[in-house]
């Protein structure tokens, strides 16, 4: 009895080894086949469907951020611009005060000229004790003279150079210059004001006294309208440094 | 008897609230799963009408019917075989059994219903 | 007909003894258990049904023509996309590049206003250059402090200021009396309080030796007048702006 059973245990011991090996090397075998099926052809299409979405998501992600970003830029713009506006209008005005503009108005035209008939007669009398530069224009005599005007002036200019906050007059041998530039008489010295006050002032200085005091030609005319040329020099300003008020 | 289709209902319901699905591939699982519970619900109504309602076996065999047809469905998937199927067929079968006899069950109720109430009105009608 | 008088036994009424099963019957939780089971297979229905639904509707399920139709069209909608987005990235591209000369424009303009607000005397300034002391006792003109400005202008002076006064196109130096027939001197009205000095800012070295190179004006108010200024150069000299500011009638 034992020994059937025992037969009866191993017979079916071994058939259910053989099940449990048969049962792995099937489902083995089936999980390959699935894998190797994975790839259909629908497969790779589904695959390049998926990405372009992905893609597509991204584009339209892009998209829109460029759109945001085009919008932000747009409307900084609208700030610069009008910023731009404004400083132009005040870079306008600054201009003009700063004399780089040809200004027109109302004012005086100072003539100067060298005393030449004068100094034909003094010659002539006497030529050992002629001294020429007695009978010319100097570069003060026009200095003081606009230090003169400058109180009720509002634009002046000698000739054709306009006088700004850094200009200077000077003399080189018998040449005056004004702002570097060469002048030659007769010398107009223009100003721009009410014409009256403009006159009175000149009249009144000392400068005015002592060159027709010394018989030099000095006119004054007062006219409705003058022009004043532009500064056409440099204005630069490279020591200045911005500063703090103590 | 209401109680039951209310709670039918409000599986539903409830069902139909949440979005969530489960991967396609394990779609067939439960349909499978869906077809044994369906057997067990009948299997319990048949039950009820023949007065041999248990519910331990009601609710055990809910639950291992329907994870046993899920099994067999992956089985099959792993082995290469439609496992599946056979518990198709077996759940098929029992489920035509069930209803067949729902129905004899009723019609048999309403038979001898109708048998008392005419024996009822006979007795009435002798006592007066 | 046996009645049973048990609330739940709706059918031991009506069918017939032999098919009923003598088991024991579990009243109390009979509508428990049923409502249980009837509600879960309810909710796995309707799951079923959605996961069909899915199913059918998922790209494993379309034909291969409907999947390349599709591929087909998501390809265009790629083509129009990246078509509007390089596009815009042009646009956003000139954009940036006006908004750029924009700044540059606003930055240049900004040089400008600034250069022109020293000029005019509208800001603070400060930098290096020279100052030009001149002490009370000294018998100073006026015609000399027009001349030492002068002289500050032609040596590259970029301000000068007398006595924080700054001065501009049209500053006036006058000189009166008086009533002890003492010089005042004035400054576009302002009189002069000593000492006098003269501030001015460019380059420290040309500005000094502009003043006082023999025969120059220093030189000059030495020797002919007995008038002694002393120049310092300094790495900080401070000038403010300017509050002799004319209201202009003509020229603005």
């Amino acid at each position: 009895m034992k020994q059937l059973s025992k037969n009866k245990y191993l017979t079916i011991t071994l058939l259910c080894f053989m099940t449990g090996f048969m049962l792995m090397v099937a489902v083995h075998t089936q999980t390959a086949l699935l894998k190797s099926q994975g790839e259909n052809k629908n497969k790779a299409i589904i695959d390049m469907i998926e990405s372009l979405e992905t893609e597509l998501d991204d584009l339209e992600q892009s998209i829109s951020t460029t759109r945001a970003e085009i919008e932000t830029i747009e409307s900084e713009q609208v700030t610069a611009e009008e910023n731009s506006e404004t400083m132009q209008k005040m870079l306008s005005g600054l201009r003009v005060r700063a004399g780089l503009t040809e200004v027109t108005g109302p004012g005086i035209i100072i003539t100067l000229e060298d005393n030449e008939t004068g100094a034909a007669q003094a010659k002539a009398k006497n030529p050992n004790y002629f001294v020429p530069e007695n009978f010319i224009i100097h570069d003060k005599n026009l200095l003081y003279l606009v230090n003169a005007l400058g109180l009720h002036a509002e634009a002046i200019s000698i000739n054709n150079q306009r006088i700004v906050t850094t200009s200077h007059i000077r003399c080189v041998g018998t040449v005056i210059m004004v702002n570097s530039s060469r002048m030659a008489p007769p010398y107009e010295i223009k100003a721009i004001g009410t014409p009256e006050i403009l006159e009175a002032c000149v009249t009144a200085s000392g400068e005015y006294k002592g060159l027709k005091a010394r018989e030099m030609p000095i006119k004054i005319t007062r006219e409705e309208e003058i022009t004043l040329p532009a500064y056409t020099g440099s204005l630069s300003f490279d020591h200045t440094q911005d500063a703090v008020a103590k | 008897m209401w109680l039951p289709i209310l709670g039918l209902i409000t599986g539903i319901l409830i069902g139909s609230m949440f979005t969530f699905t489960i991967p396609i591939v394990y779609a067939k699982y439960l349909s499978v799963g869906v077809l044994a519970a369906l057997d067990s619900l009948l299997g319990s109504v048949k039950a009820l009408l023949e007065d041999s309602f248990d519910s331990t076996v009601l609710i055990s065999g809910f639950f291992a019917n329907i994870l046993l047809a899920a099994a067999l469905a992956f089985m099959g998937d792993r082995l290469g075989l439609d496992l599946y199927m056979a518990a198709v067929v077996a759940l098929g079968i029992r489920l035509f059994s069930n209803l067949g006899a729902i129905r004899r069950d009723l019609m048999e109720m309403h038979h001898n219903k109708k048998a008392l109430k005419k024996a009822g009105e006979v007795n009435h009608e002798a006592q007066q | 007909m046996k009645h049973n008088s048990s609330l739940h036994s709706i059918t031991k009424i009506y069918l017939p003894r032999h098919k009923r099963q003598l088991k024991p019957f579990s009243q109390k939780t009979w509508t428990g258990s049923m409502f249980i089971t009837f509600l879960i297979f309810g909710l796995l229905l309707t799951l079923q049904y959605r996961t069909q639904v899915a199913a059918e509707n998922s790209l494993a399920n379309q034909k291969q023509e409907d999947l390349v139709a599709i591929l087909k069209n998501l390809d265009a909608n790629k083509a129009s996309l990246e078509a509007e987005l390089e596009s815009l990235q042009n646009t956003k591209k000139s954009l940036e590049a006006k908004a750029e000369a924009g700044i540059s424009l606003n930055n240049s303009l900004q040089k400008q206003i600034r250069q022109y607000q020293i000029a005019n005397g509208n800001v603070d300034i400060g930098g290096p250059g020279v100052s030009i002391t001149i002490t009370a006792d000294s018998n100073i003109m006026s015609y000399d402090l027009i001349d030492l400005v002068n002289e500050l202008w032609i040596s590259g002076a970029e301000a000068v200021a007398i006595n924080d006064i700054r001065m501009l196109d049209t500053t006036t130096i006058e000189q009166t009396e008086d009533k002890n027939n003492n010089v005042v001197l004035t400054v576009d009205g302002q009189v002069l309080l000593s000492p006098i000095i003269i501030t001015a800012i460019g380059d420290s070295a040309t500005l000094e030796k502009g003043l006082t190179f023999p025969g120059g004006i220093i030189d000059n108010l030495n020797t002919l007048y007995q008038v002694y200024p002393q120049i310092k150069k300094s790495d900080s000299i401070f000038i403010p702006m300017a509050t002799n500011i004319k209201v202009n009638q003509y020229v603005k």
